[in-house]
């Protein structure tokens, strides 16, 4: 917070056609979550508004039903290859998981695509929580959350080691409790090195993890009061391991929804959530609550027996972080269900913003001069036309108040989060 | 079959990392443009490390070389070589059909059995592998997405299917990625010995195997597996059994010349997806038997 020249870190979170629930009936959408040209455009304002990385996230199987918006389809690696073709700067941040995927494997593919895009790849990390994922690769009882964080920090270990083989021709020789892997990768290092981390569990175990190892943390933070208070926790995790409190950047999500006017934002808002069905969102705060919330009376307070911490926590196959998000705004507010639904509009547990660009700004400066954030996951309502907005009228005002780069002035995603390059890389020449 | 013989081109693992780092002879979009110019049906990316024969590590994964070119370039097939005891088939399945979406209906997948013996294993591995991700791909049909503004229906979602397949591998599905252009994006598998031949006929669209161990009444049509010699084999050679060839590169300084050689040869416009290109009958459905709708309307 009192580095000299501090500047906001900003990427974008391309949720296919956008968060909105109707995101995809404007600026012909329908189609976006299957078209490379979309992911491409979008990619291409992001670079042109001088964002930092372009983030996609992921789960290997449905989340939601996609009866009333897109569902996240297309592979990440897929797209950001895609977008890795046509663009020179931004980052590329894909989503990948510990639960499900070989490590050797995503150690290839993910430094494969670092080096092909001229080192702008950070791999976001995450645990799988869905049981309906978890049988498409034949388990029937998902891990504990404490089993599934032991083996994410054996995966992260290893892949990061198969990482580090490549750089230094030392073969990895792993021998833990759920991984046993040995040998080197025979792909070469990138010009940064290999991949960032990025982390994104919200639990407490997540903070850990993502304090001893992340570059990026992605939270999700509905008051600024439990901002602060996770911002220093992961800084706080980061110290006791032994690291800079700079070398983890805190970065929660932000849907924003933009317009001249207060007034014309609320309506754009408003527009794209016409006609969504009164309970969109119902099943996936059941998840996040571990209660049947179709139980409850919906326009009554929300009991504390439900806000309280989940009864069979290691069980509990929600989002730990998305459920202290929740339970947070709850307790601030009052909501009943009814209005909680509304408030969440769809999302897990992301902050909105819905107003002019000042406003988006003031709020940005806020949270980051706070110490709540050091930037911010971009969640714009729809796209093109919700980072077009941003990136021409936000960004800015964010440059004006000196918050914000004009220019990328590195060539590699390490540099610009400011994150160490792995021993033996040299510093690259932009 | 197919009028013309197919022609196909195969980069080694090696080559690949070559193409795609920082000293490359043929940066990305250069070679996405010769590929498109050189005529070539299809370019396989890493045939190498799915060989029985050969079987090289990975130096560059071959679905980021494949989805690179597939966004430099328009009518060039990319063929993905993966090894289905590395790559989950879920995932793969995912992957091969965000790629097919991604390049308009181009792409393919060598599958294969590389075992660490000399003798070939039966293949019922990558057999399943193939199997799981067919029926993957049927299990989120393109009509299901009728993004219908009025009614607030993005997909008829009750048409999402499991699969629950229960093989080598155990795969419940849906697929969260919907039916690829293509439907079906073509198998093909390089058969190196009599066994493996019979294996990969019953199994693979598509064939590649040296001219001697095609057989008259294989299922699949068969393209002749070569290694670049200097120059394009004679054409009668693909005709009779065979549907074509493929030809293996070992060195990153011989792309290029192999691709503006090809480019010589005239040839008449192909068909836009790579499964009509290789002459492959249109897919039969691979799941049968009642359907379970992930989410039933109640």
């Amino acid at each position: 917070m009192t580095t000299p020249n501090r500047q906001v870190i900003l990427n974008v979170n391309v949720l296919d056609a956008g968060v909105a629930p109707r995101a995809w009936t404007i600026d012909d959408t329908a189609n976006a979550f299957l078209d490379p040209a979309h992911f491409v455009r979008v990619a291409k304002t992001a670079e042109r508004g001088t964002l930092d990385g372009f983030f996609l996230a992921d789960s290997p199987g449905f989340w939601d039903n996609p009866r009333v918006k897109p569902p996240r389809a297309l592979e990440p690696t897929t797209i950001l290859a895609t977008v890795a073709a046509h663009t020179r700067h931004i980052g590329l941040i894909g989503t990948a998981s510990t639960t499900f995927n070989d490590p050797y494997e995503l150690a290839l593919r993910f430094l494969s695509l670092d080096q092909a895009s001229g080192g702008r790849v950070a791999w976001n990390v995450v645990t799988t929580y869905a049981p309906t994922v978890a049988t498409n690769f034949g388990i029937h009882e998902l891990p504990d959350r404490d089993t599934r964080y032991a083996r994410a920090a054996e995966f992260v270990e290893v892949v990061t080691g198969l990482w580090e083989s490549s750089v230094t021709g030392v073969p990895l020789d792993f021998h833990g409790e759920h991984l046993d892997v040995t040998g080197a990768l025979a792909v070469a290092p990138s010009p940064q090195g290999y991949p960032a981390l990025i982390q994104a569990g919200g639990s407490a175990a997540g903070r850990e993890l993502a304090g001893r190892t992340a570059h990026g943390v992605f939270t999700a933070e509905l008051t600024l009061a439990a901002g602060l208070e996770h911002y220093r926790q992961v800084k706080e995790a980061a110290v006791r391991a032994g690291r800079h409190p700079d070398a983890v950047k805190i970065l929660p999500g932000l849907i924003t929804v933009l317009g001249s006017t207060e007034q014309e934002a609320i309506e754009r808002h408003e527009r794209l959530r016409a006609n969504t069905p009164v309970d969109f969102g119902a099943d996936r705060l059941t998840a996040t609550l571990g209660v049947d919330i179709r139980a409850l009376d919906w326009d009554a307070p929300i009991p504390d027996e439900v806000l309280a911490a989940p009864a069979d926590a290691a069980n509990y196959q929600g989002s730990l972080g998305f459920r202290e998000s929740v339970v947070g705004l709850v307790r601030e507010r009052g909501l009943s269900i009814r209005q909680l639904l509304r408030a969440l509009n769809g999302s897990g547990g992301h902050r909105a913003v819905i107003g002019t660009p000042e406003q988006v700004a003031d709020s940005i400066e806020e949270w980051f001069l706070a110490g709540a954030a050091d930037g911010f996951n971009l969640m714009p309502d729809a796209f093109p036309s919700g980072l077009d907005d941003f990136v021409d009228h936000v960004v800015p005002i964010l440059r004006r108040r000196g918050l914000f780069r004009h220019e990328y002035a590195d060539s590699t995603l390490r540099e610009r989060l400011g994150v160490e390059l792995p021993a033996r890389i040299p510093v690259p020449t932009a | 079959m197919v009028g013309h013989p197919v022609i196909g081109i195969d980069l080694d693992s090696k080559v690949i990392a070559e193409l795609f780092g920082p000293d490359s002879p043929l940066y990305p979009d250069a070679l996405a443009r010769l590929l498109d110019d050189s005529g070539v049906d299809f370019v396989v990316f890493g045939g190498d490390t799915v060989d029985s024969e050969s079987s090289a590590p990975t130096r560059f994964d071959a679905s980021i070389a494949a989805t690179i070119v597939a966004a430099l370039s328009h009518r060039v097939g990319l063929v993905v070589a993966a090894d289905p005891r590395l790559h989950h088939p879920y995932n793969l399945a995912r992957r091969l059909a965000s790629l097919d979406h991604a390049s308009r209906g181009r792409v393919g997948w060598l599958v294969g059995s590389p075992t660490a013996t000399a003798e070939f294993d039966g293949g019922a591995l990558p057999a399943d592998a193939v199997l799981v991700a067919r029926k993957l791909w049927e299990s989120f049909p393109a009509e299901s997405v009728v993004a219908d503004a009025d009614r607030g229906v993005f997909v008829e979602s009750e048409q999402i299917t499991f699969i629950d397949h229960d093989g080598v591998f155990a795969v419940s599905g849906p697929l969260n990625v919907p039916e690829p252009p293509q439907r079906k994006p073509p198998v093909l598998w390089r058969a190196r010995s009599e066994p493996e031949f019979a294996a990969a006929t019953n199994v693979a669209d598509v064939v590649i195997a040296p001219a001697h161990l095609a057989r008259v009444d294989g299922a699949a049509p068969v393209l002749d597996a070569v290694d670049w010699q200097g120059s394009w084999p004679p054409r009668d050679q693909s005709l009779n059994r065979l549907a074509g060839t493929v030809v293996r590169i070992r060195e990153a300084g011989e792309v290029e010349r192999v691709l503006e050689t090809a480019a010589k040869q005239p040839r008449p416009p192909r068909p836009s997806f790579l499964r009509d290109r290789l002459g492959v009958p249109p897919a039969r459905r691979a799941f049968d038997g009642p359907r379970r709708s992930l989410f039933p309307v109640s």
